[in-house]
């Protein structure tokens, strides 16, 4: 790519390398991955809400048969444009359901994925305790997704403007995929620095797990029996495994910068370059929300998040991974 | 690289320091919602006492009532400068609902919560649903599935303000299905989780009891 700095400059500033690194490029397929993975789980969530059929519980004023309060001056603009009434809610299901389908299958991405964010700040607005930290970061890569090349392969935008699924093998901007990448390290991050309690701590027990997997609303089961000595070991060892995994993630980043500087000198990189961080963080993070899925009932939380983790990777890692999967696969055939 | 995708590049790379700068700094973790009455619960004093205490084994001579109004004014202080700070993202976060805050499982509470929901008829009661418990799973699906729970799950402050109109509707419900009943309560059972080495404590309360009568 050309470079952005001045000729005769004998490096470059520090804006003209950040305005290179949001102008790279490469296939949009990681993209439309976190797309179609995303909008499958919050279909599914939508599906089991639909299934209990309490969208006007949700949704709906409490007059008309809701559960949240709103004081007048405070009416979402959402029951403004619409009546406050039941179907009113029952519509802003079918439009969140219908706006999250649509973007799964990549038919008016952009649109859809802007759709779904409106509709979904909204339901947010409208019913704030049922709104979850885990919709948040949905609706913040959703806005990622609007303005992002999602919707160019693997797609029914694809096929209309190609003829293909597929869509044209092209490269396209990358800049969503590093700020979604960029996203995972700030909420994994801040979740981190955020533990304020002490059970987080040595000086706490390192108790936090422990406790969480007591609470009779949240835990997926009886866990009384962690109370003996090694199992509780073993939760004050995830406990102290899993905050530090949290602070580590922004190590991703400097692995990432690393790699991307191997040329340069100092030990620190090389050590970097040597060391699988990314992949040990990777793995670290899927049995660390698999667990969580086994163990608290946190609903699409750890879906939706692993949903996220093809954006750690570059497309032609992907590319390679599946290519070894295939390959993999065709031994098993064989064997059989 | 044509002019004006060179100028397509910087104001894109404008735009996203914008957004990057104001996103970090919405998400830097905060002291929390301090306030006097939070602090002095049972649960938050122990929290104070074990702060204090490791203060105090680093050489910081400091009692919890004091760590406690160092807290609030830090908080406070905090607070304001946030506020400040983040004026130029706030109607966008406020918009789009989506305000940098990560605070999952920050301060695990020792005392824990069941929810229950008992249905009275002919001077007898029956306990439907009781979380965690295997035998009581009335309507459980539905009790369990993440946004209903969030409509019950209390945390320290209590049960979120959806919470009394959920207990109504889920009366409804019953008395719908099951005509012999007369009345509906719905309440959390408290009980302190003790830590291993701690003595148990199998003392269990009811709060935030609420009941309806068949209309």
């Amino acid at each position: 790519m050309p470079s952005l700095s001045k000729p005769g400059t004998p490096t470059k500033t520090l804006i003209a390398r950040w305005v290179e690194l949001w102008d790279e490029r490469e296939s949009p397929t990681v993209l439309a991955l976190v797309r179609i993975l995303l909008a499958s789980v919050v279909l599914v969530d939508l599906l089991m809400l639909g299934a209990h059929g309490v969208a006007t519980w949700l949704w709906a004023p409490i007059e008309a048969g809701g559960v949240s309060i709103s004081s007048q001056g405070d009416v979402p603009l959402f029951y403004r444009v619409f009546s406050a009434s039941r179907s009113s809610a029952n519509l802003l299901w079918v439009g969140l359901t219908i706006s999250a389908l649509a973007v799964g299958l990549g038919c008016f991405t952009r649109g859809a994925a802007l759709a779904f964010v409106c509709l979904s700040a909204q339901a947010a607005l409208i019913n704030g305790p049922a709104d979850r930290a885990i919709d948040k970061a949905i609706r913040i890569v959703m806005l990622i997704l609007v303005l992002s090349p999602a919707g160019q392969v693997w797609s029914v935008d694809a096929k209309r403007k190609t003829g293909s699924f597929r869509g044209p093998p092209g490269l396209a901007p990358a800049w969503a995929r590093y700020l979604i990448l960029g996203q995972l390290v700030l909420i994994y991050s801040a979740a981190g620095l955020s533990k304020g309690g002490t059970h987080w701590y040595p000086w706490g027990g390192y108790g936090a797990l422990y406790l969480s997997l007591q609470d009779p609303i949240l835990a997926a089961g009886d866990f009384r029996w962690l109370a003996q000595p090694i199992p509780f070991f073993t939760t004050q060892l995830a406990t102290a495994s899993t905050h530090l995994w949290e602070l580590a993630a922004p190590l991703v980043l400097v692995a990432a910068y690393y790699q991307r500087t191997r040329d340069r000198p100092g030990r620190l990189r090389r050590l970097f370059n040597r060391l699988p961080v990314r992949t040990a963080y990777v793995t670290l993070g899927i049995l660390f929300h698999l667990s969580l899925a086994a163990t608290l009932r946190l609903g699409i939380f750890p879906f939706a998040m692993l949903a996220l983790f093809p954006a750690f990777f570059r497309p032609d890692e992907l590319d390679r991974a599946y290519a070894r999967a295939r390959l993999l696969l065709a031994r098993f055939r064989w064997l059989r | 690289m044509s002019d004006s995708s060179t100028r397509r590049a910087k104001v894109r790379a404008a735009v996203i320091a914008y957004f990057v700068l104001f996103n970090v700094l919405a998400a830097l973790p905060t002291p929390g919602t301090a306030s006097a009455e939070r602090l002095a619960q049972p649960f938050e004093q122990a929290e104070l006492q074990r702060w204090s205490a490791l203060l105090q084994a680093m050489g910081m001579d400091i009692e919890p009532n004091r760590l406690a109004e160092s807290y609030l004014t830090f908080s406070l202080a905090v607070d304001r400068a946030r506020a400040l700070l983040l004026a130029p993202i706030e109607g966008w976060m406020w918009l789009t609902q989506t305000a940098q805050s990560w605070r999952l499982f920050g301060t695990p509470d020792q005392y824990a919560n069941a929810l229950t929901i008992t249905a009275h008829a002919a001077g007898q009661s029956s306990v439907l649903y009781e979380s965690r418990n295997p035998a009581r799973r009335w309507n459980a699906a539905l009790l369990e599935y993440r946004r209903i729970r969030a409509a019950y799950n209390p945390t320290r402050g209590g049960p979120p303000h959806t919470y009394p109109a959920l207990s109504e509707r889920l009366s409804e419900q019953i008395f719908e299905s099951m005509p012999e009943v007369e009345r509906v309560s719905v309440a959390f059972l408290q009980s302190r989780v003790a830590l291993p080495g701690e003595t148990p404590d199998p003392a269990r309360s009811e709060a935030h009891a609420l009941e309806f009568s068949r209309p």
